[in-house]
């Protein structure tokens, strides 16, 4: 731990040696936008639809990554994530040939990261078999909860045997070793779960030898059901004290299994950290095509510049349909705002903010500021310290991240 | 110019019963202004005056109009504030005239703004015109509004005018009628000068400018003058009048109105009502009904952001060289910064005051809860003018607390005297008078504490009656009261901002009500935030903010990182504005909580 934060920054200058490399998109999302049926908290672009138009959707898709990547920088595909929405209702043809497409407009890296959420209950025995023979390696799945009851409350359509199905075919899977990793999510702190509770979900769902858990405390998202639920008095808010005795027993319970927290909602073996996820979180490019679809693309004279697609199905699909992109937003980033964003992400890793990158994205000085502004805090006795390399919150003021990182930015 | 042509009158309305439209058709008919050069309300000429129907600031044109009887008149309108807050500047106006229209609305009949009005015109021994006005519309009722008239203010209505400002019925009838039963003006025409300012305006280049009636004497450019009141000679550079076109002139004589020029830089150095006359010879006694102005209401003003302070000083200054009503010093709040106690006449001044430094120089500021003037007696004898409620001594120091007293005047259909009787007597109101003014109209007369008016009773009173009562009040007299200091804790630090005076008995309530209205707008800190009210070392409510146990995003992935960041920066901006009472982080919002009604 360095005291003196010009000289940490000294130190920081000492180790860059070489010329910053030339940024890449190198992680690619896909939003599949379609489910059988839109839960109560689910803020997501998602439509519950009838008829899924799977192959329009499939080759507006191709159309769109044509568009997009017109005069974007290829380098080797590390990641490819197809989040929703239940992607795993598109169906493996699908899957595979925007695989193709994509690796066609930039070879994907030998070891690239190919991910497909899924939820159990939508899921046919020998579906995920499928999606690994059309280049899927990853699979995280929607368990939530491993408690019928509790599923109920949270407006899951599935049941706990439905998920230890699914947790039993990838336990199967990763055996086989057709599966580099796999993981499940959690949602805790659901009114009506204790401690307890919560340990028998996640030693349930670790028991199937799983090396990668998301668990989200739940969290009340303006405009859901959820919310206006909460509002109209029908159902308890969360209880924050209980979440955040829960955010912090976690590790302790995962600690058997060889899993450990290295974002504050996510837990892997070493090395089955989530490859793409990371890439948002240390502030590279990603491309990112479908509804509602977040991307942030390298831009001549500035950081880069980062869009939304429209979260309407409708005008997404007709745009496409005549050729054109449709974006909800889009933004150029500059320094500035690179930083407070690389905050915002960096220091959720349990590593940290990495300065070595922040140097290379933004220059020294304000790297200087920051470090300025973290011995000022840390004279306050906020717990953050730093190295040469990585700027970092201790565990401790995990539960009050947002507030340390608002007052950093 | 010869008196006995000369016509000096004013227009008087309840607000809404189409004053400044009426003015706007006799500036037309008298050619005055041409049609196209007409704006609505032109003689309204502030924003503020014509979005809220009110006029502030007196306005005087002089119109020539050519009569029946063969004869070129001079007319002088003279425009008056529209409110009850500028009652003594309306008296001054009126006291300009020899004569009124008195406007009132064919629908809505007599208002207690009308009665207010007519008394003050009564008192400058005014003849009065009675206008029925808006005689266009379906609903009009000019034989009844007549009655009410006849029956309800005891006046006259045989030279009743039937007219609408809107479509011009009437208005030739008016002109005529304002020739024949508007005295002229009379006055020593040989005399010493004796000319009273009715009001005065700031012009950026011209210094304050001075409207003057002039009663005896001539004034003629040049002459070295003597301003009674304030005591200062000064040189009359200038004379015009507003035709409304300002045209210069050499002399203004007897009956005549208009404006002095005298390079006095700012209007406090001249009062309303006070006498002009030669420096050399002077009029040995002043003219009648000069009153020094005494503000009632004050309000702390303090900027959102604290770098704005010189912005909001400057603005102030500003509108305060034309405001001679207005007074302000610097005030110092442990919880707000530096800002400034101001005084008002009234409530609507001092909205209107406040509205203009938002909109006309931009202002971001926050606005303490209005307290009247307390007198207080102090144990040692001596007497304490007391604006600032933070400010009172401990009770030890304190023989007697003594609180403005208004007489408050209602106008409102029979049907609503329940609900408004309740109300007054909510507001610790005593009830001296309930008068039928026609068979469903009904006048009301309360005694009550200014200090329980100013917060939300009109808007009260309003949401009571559907908004067909009408209010209207004057100062009657301090009387003593059993008023406390409530005072309100956060984290066992007084918040000064906070503090009010309230009558004992409603200590408990209000209390109550502050601290859990403070519960709901100040966010969740990292430890638990005890809101108290208290009086004196007594605690009577408590209410506690809990303490944020988990501040932290459960997901932020590659869609959410924009948003996120737009949040923090939302955030971060509103964290520059917060306040802070010791370690607590206090939004704005919550300053506003006691300018709320109680019942929310």
């Amino acid at each position: 731990m360095t005291q003196d934060p010009l000289a940490g920054a000294l130190s920081i200058q000492n180790q860059v040696v070489a010329a910053p490399p030339a940024k890449t998109v190198a992680a690619v999302y896909v939003h599949f936008p379609f489910c059988r049926h839109r839960c109560a908290y689910c803020d997501f672009a998602t439509s519950a639809v009838q008829r899924i138009p799977r192959a329009r959707y499939r080759e507006l898709i191709v159309r769109e990554l044509a568009l997009r990547t017109v005069e974007v920088p290829s380098a080797p595909i590390e990641s490819i994530f197809f989040g929703g929405g239940t992607p795993s209702l598109w169906g493996p043809e699908a899957v595979g040939q925007v695989l193709a497409a994509i690796d066609a407009w930039s070879p994907l890296a030998q070891n690239c990261e190919i991910t497909l959420e899924a939820n159990p209950g939508v899921l046919e025995s020998g579906d995920l078999r499928g999606y690994v023979a059309a280049g899927i390696n990853r699979i995280s799945i929607g368990v939530q909860a491993l408690d019928d009851t509790r599923l109920k409350a949270l407006d899951r359509r599935h049941d706990a045997a439905a998920a230890r199905t699914t947790l039993s075919e990838l336990q199967t899977l990763l055996q086989q070793g057709l599966l580099r990793s796999a993981n499940a999510d959690l949602i805790f702190g659901a009114p009506g779960q204790d401690l307890q509770a919560l340990r028998a979900d996640v030693q349930g769902v670790l028991d199937y030898g799983l090396p990668h858990l998301s668990a989200y405390s739940l969290t009340v998202e303006p405009q859901t059901p959820l919310a206006r639920q909460v509002a109209r008095g029908v159902q308890q808010p969360p209880d924050d004290g209980l979440q955040a005795d829960m955010l912090a027993a976690l590790p302790e319970w995962l600690a058997p299994y060889g899993v450990q927290r290295y974002e504050v909602s996510n837990y892997a073996r070493p090395r089955q950290e989530c490859r793409h996820n990371l890439a948002y979180w240390q502030g590279n490019y990603y491309l990112a095509l479908g509804v509602g679809a977040h991307g942030f693309l390298p831009q001549a004279g500035a950081v880069g510049r980062r869009y939304g697609n429209v979260a309407a199905l409708r005008p997404w699909l007709d745009g496409l349909t005549a050729g054109r992109l449709v974006e909800e937003f889009q933004e150029s980033i500059d320094a500035p705002s690179h930083l407070t964003e690389r905050l915002l992400t960096g220091l959720r890793l349990d590593r940290g903010l990495d300065l070595l990158a922040l140097q290379n994205d933004l220059g020294l000085p304000l790297v200087q500021e920051l470090l300025q502004r973290v011995q000022q805090h840390q004279a306050l006795g906020d717990h953050l310290i730093y190295d040469a390399k990585y700027l970092r919150v201790l565990p401790e003021d995990l539960w009050r991240l947002d507030s340390v990182i608002a007052s950093l930015a | 110019m010869d008196p006995k042509y000369i016509r000096n009158f004013s227009i008087i309305a309840h607000i809404d019963h189409g004053k400044s439209t009426l003015a706007d058709r006799i500036l037309e008919r008298t050619g005055a202004v041409a049609a196209r050069d007409m704006q609505a309300q032109y003689l309204d000429s502030m924003d503020i005056e014509r979005e809220r129907g009110i006029t502030i600031k007196s306005q005087a044109v002089r119109l020539k109009y050519q009569a029946l009887d063969g004869h070129e008149y001079v007319f002088h309108l003279i425009d008056t504030p529209g409110h009850v807050d500028f009652g003594y500047e309306v008296s001054r106006s009126l006291a300009a005239c020899e004569g009124a229209l008195l406007v009132v609305d064919a629908v809505q009949g007599v208002e207690a703004q009308t009665l207010a009005n007519v008394y003050l015109a009564l008192d400058a021994n005014l003849a009065l015109i009675p206008v029925i006005n808006k005689i266009d519309l379906p609903s009009a009722r000019p034989d009844e509004v007549c009655r009410e008239i006849e029956e309800g203010i005891g006046l006259d209505t045989h030279n009743a005018v039937l007219a609408s400002g809107k479509t011009g019925i009437g208005i030739e009838e008016i002109l005529e009628a304002v020739v024949r039963d508007i005295p002229a003006p009379k006055g020593e025409p040989q005399g010493p000068l004796r000319a009273m300012v009715f009001d005065s305006q700031y012009d950026a280049y011209r210094g304050v400018l001075v409207q003057v009636r002039i009663f005896d004497g001539v004034v003629r450019k040049g002459d070295k003058v003597y301003f009674m009141e304030t005591k200062a000679d000064h040189e009359v550079l200038e004379i015009r009048v507003r035709t409304p076109k300002e045209v210069l002139v050499d002399e203004l004589s007897v009956g005549e109105v208009g404006v002095l020029i005298c390079g006095i830089k700012e209007v406090r150095d001249v009062q309303v009502g006070e006498t002009i006359t030669h420096s050399k010879h002077r009029a040995t006694v002043a003219l009648q009904g000069f009153k020094k102005v005494q503000q009632m209401v004050y309000s702390g003003i303090f900027p959102v952001e604290a770098n704005e302070y010189a912005k909001i000083r400057d603005a102030i200054e500003k509108l305060g060289l034309n405001d001679s009503a207005f007074s302000w010093e610097p005030e110092t709040s442990s919880a707000l910064g530096f800002g400034f106690r101001c005084g008002f006449l009234g409530l609507l001044h001092m909205e209107v005051f406040q509205e203009r430094l938002e909109r006309e120089f931009d202002c971001e500021l926050i606005t303490t809860a209005p307290s009247v003037v307390y007198r207080i007696i102090k144990e040692d004898g001596s007497l304490l003018e007391l604006s600032n409620p933070g400010d009172l001594p401990s009770t030890g120091e304190i023989r007697e607390i003594t609180e403005p007293i208004i007489r408050a005047t209602i106008h409102t259909p029979a049907e609503y005297i329940g609900p408004i009787v309740k109300l007054c007597t909510e507001r610790r109101g005593a009830q001296k008078d309930l008068r039928y003014m026609s068979a469903n109209r009904v006048l009301l007369e309360y005694e009550m504490p200014l200090g329980e008016i100013i917060f939300d009773f009109f808007d009260k009173l309003k949401t009571a009656t559907r908004g067909y009562a009408s209010l209207d009040y004057e100062f009657l007299e301090f009387r003593a009261a059993d008023l406390v200091k409530l005072d309100i804790l956060l984290h066992s630090e007084v918040v000064d901002a906070l503090s009010v005076i309230v009558h004992r008995e409603k200590a408990y309530d209000k209390g109550k009500i502050l601290a859990e209205r403070l519960r709901k707008v100040i966010p969740r800190q990292q430890f638990d935030v005890a809101i108290q009210a208290a009086v004196g070392a007594r605690i009577i409510a408590r209410e506690t903010v809990k303490a944020m146990r988990k501040d932290v995003t459960a997901k932020c992935y590659g869609g959410d990182i924009s948003r996120k960041r737009k949040l923090l920066e939302k955030q971060k901006a509103g964290k520059r504005r917060m306040k802070h009472v010791g370690i607590v982080e206090v939004p704005q919002e919550a300053f506003l909580a006691v300018l709320s009604s109680d019942d929310d």
